[in-house]
């Protein structure tokens, strides 16, 4: 495996793996920071592959 | 330096000097490459024409090398300089005649430091000059499969020989190429006054052809040639495949982490409508991640009134977050509010009787929420109860039933960035692909088609 190849595959796990922490902790723009966040809806309104969460 | 082993040699017929006769018996000139002297090789070499002050072009390979390509044993019997001038541009290229006992003739062209093997080819296509200035698309030729596609057409005149050649070239001589091209070849249609040779042209590895040669500095081939094949077992490859597999990975993840939405924290707090206004403590734990408050209004209340309206009674009670010790939080939001009613009987919750606060994990801590009723409908149901003006106790409202839940969930997970990341990872697929295009925008770069409206 050439250095290129070597360096694209650790940046992709790496990436997934660092992105999946984040995702475990539950960060998102309106979960960080100081600010709390109002949601209005319920489950049935919620967009399944919209970026983010809608509740 | 390999030289060829068997060679005969004769004196130039105009200076004297020793030639060596490296070609076989389809040679028809000698240029003598001492005093410029073109000699009749099919008659005692009589001189036929001469080309004096001629300057020799520098060139890593000299008439006399030997060397294999493709297998083949060759020798370099002559060299041609041409040059083409187009649109104030100058263009120079050096072809040098090859003879192989078992093989016959072939010529070998530096081109950009890509070397270029060239052999007759003898099948009947032919593509002319005025064929293609007539055309309205690139003319295309397919032959045994392989597809070749307009790529351009040149005019090269002679600016120096010397040495065997098969046919009788002069300095100044103008041949016209019509040039299509493939993925790894191409077939040149060239034409010199009335004579009509196809060739067929193939790119061969530089350094070890120069060094089957003997060649000391071999070229250095620059840049993309447009014969150069796509090598699509490349970096691209692998990073499409693998951007692909993270794109799909990190969906799979998103969607995992977007279901986790946490674990219930301690009982939910339920909330009679007769009790609001209310104050209510709440503790937001001090956890990883998030802590998420729910509400949850009762979807269908029974009216109290005695002439009810045929839609559902509801009230709003607004939902505000203040400090323990009465201080508003400047970070909550302003306009929570949670319904109570506004469903038919039996009928599901609807989206506004529900509302999340959703505290980020800096905001652990005591605090307390002040629930008001805000307003209440239809407004059929306020005009039938006479009902204007600001509710300040439950005993106002169109229903006597009916609470709101507090629930609190920690734990929560959110595949907001891993989605982001996919488009990362979609973006770099895309890159990968456009490799090959990139690739072969580079080939096509230098063809002279212009396409007219």
């Amino acid at each position: 495996m050439n250095l290129f190849r070597t360096i694209f595959l650790a940046f992709t796990i790496v990436a997934v793996l660092g992105v999946s922490y984040v995702a475990y902790r539950g960060a998102a723009p309106d979960t960080s920071g100081r600010q709390v966040s109002l949601r209005t809806g319920s489950g049935g309104n919620s967009s399944f592959f919209a970026f983010g969460r809608v509740k | 330096m390999s030289l060829a082993a068997a060679t005969t040699s004769v004196n130039c017929t105009s200076c004297g000097a020793g030639l060596d006769v490296l070609g076989g018996g389809r040679v028809m000139v000698h240029i003598c490459p001492y005093c410029g002297a073109e000699l009749d090789a099919q008659d005692n070499y009589a001189v036929i024409a001469k080309f004096d002050g001629l300057q020799r072009p520098d060139s890593p390979f000299r008439i006399g090398m030997s060397g294999k390509i493709r297998g083949a044993d060759y020798t370099v019997i002559g060299m041609l300089e041409f040059r083409e001038r187009y649109r104030g541009q100058t263009w120079t290229w050096i072809d040098h005649q090859l003879y192989s006992p078992t093989h016959g003739y072939a010529w070998l062209t530096i081109e950009d430091g890509h070397l270029v093997f060239t052999r007759r080819y003898r099948r009947p296509v032919w593509l002319s000059e005025g064929q293609v200035e007539r055309a309205n698309h690139p003319p295309t030729i397919t032959i045994d499969g392989e597809r070749f596609r307009y790529y351009e057409t040149s005019t090269g005149e002679i600016t120096f020989a010397e040495g065997e050649f098969t046919w009788a070239p002069k300095i100044g001589d103008k041949t016209t190429t019509v040039t299509v091209l493939s993925d790894e070849a191409m077939l040149g249609f060239s034409q010199t006054n009335n004579e009509r040779e196809v060739y067929r042209s193939e790119l061969v590895d530089s350094a070890e052809v120069s060094a089957s040669f003997g060649v000391s500095n071999p070229p250095v081939p620059q840049g993309v040639h447009p014969m150069t094949p796509y090598q699509s077992g490349g970096n691209d490859r692998f990073m499409l495949i693998t951007s692909l597999i993270a794109l799909v990975a990190c969906i799979v993840l998103a969607i995992f982490f977007d279901t986790r939405n946490g674990t219930l924290v301690g009982d939910p707090i339920v909330l009679e409508t007769r009790q609001i206004p209310a104050a209510v403590p709440i503790t937001i734990p001090n956890v990883t991640g998030p802590v998420r408050l729910t509400f949850d209004g009762t979807p269908y209340v029974a009216p109290t009134l005695a002439n009810p309206p045929s839609l559902p009674v509801y009230a709003r009670a607004s939902i505000d977050l203040a400090h323990p010790d009465g201080r508003s939080v400047p970070e909550a939001p302003r306009r929570a509010v949670v319904t109570v009613g506004g469903q038919r009987q039996g009928a599901a919750a609807g989206s506004r009787n529900h509302t999340e606060l959703v505290f980020p994990s800096a905001m652990a801590g005591d605090y307390q929420l002040n629930l008001r009723w805000s307003g209440q409908g239809p407004t059929s149901a306020n005009t039938r109860a006479g009902f204007e003006g600001e509710i300040t106790s439950a005993s106002q409202l169109h229903f006597s039933e009916g609470n709101v839940t507090i629930r609190t969930y920690a734990g929560i997970s959110s595949g907001y960035w891993l989605y982001r990341l996919a488009v990362v990872f979609l973006i770099l697929a895309i890159v990968a692909l456009l490799g090959k295009w990139n690739f072969n925008r580079k080939r096509w770069s230098g063809s002279d088609w212009t396409s007219e409206d």
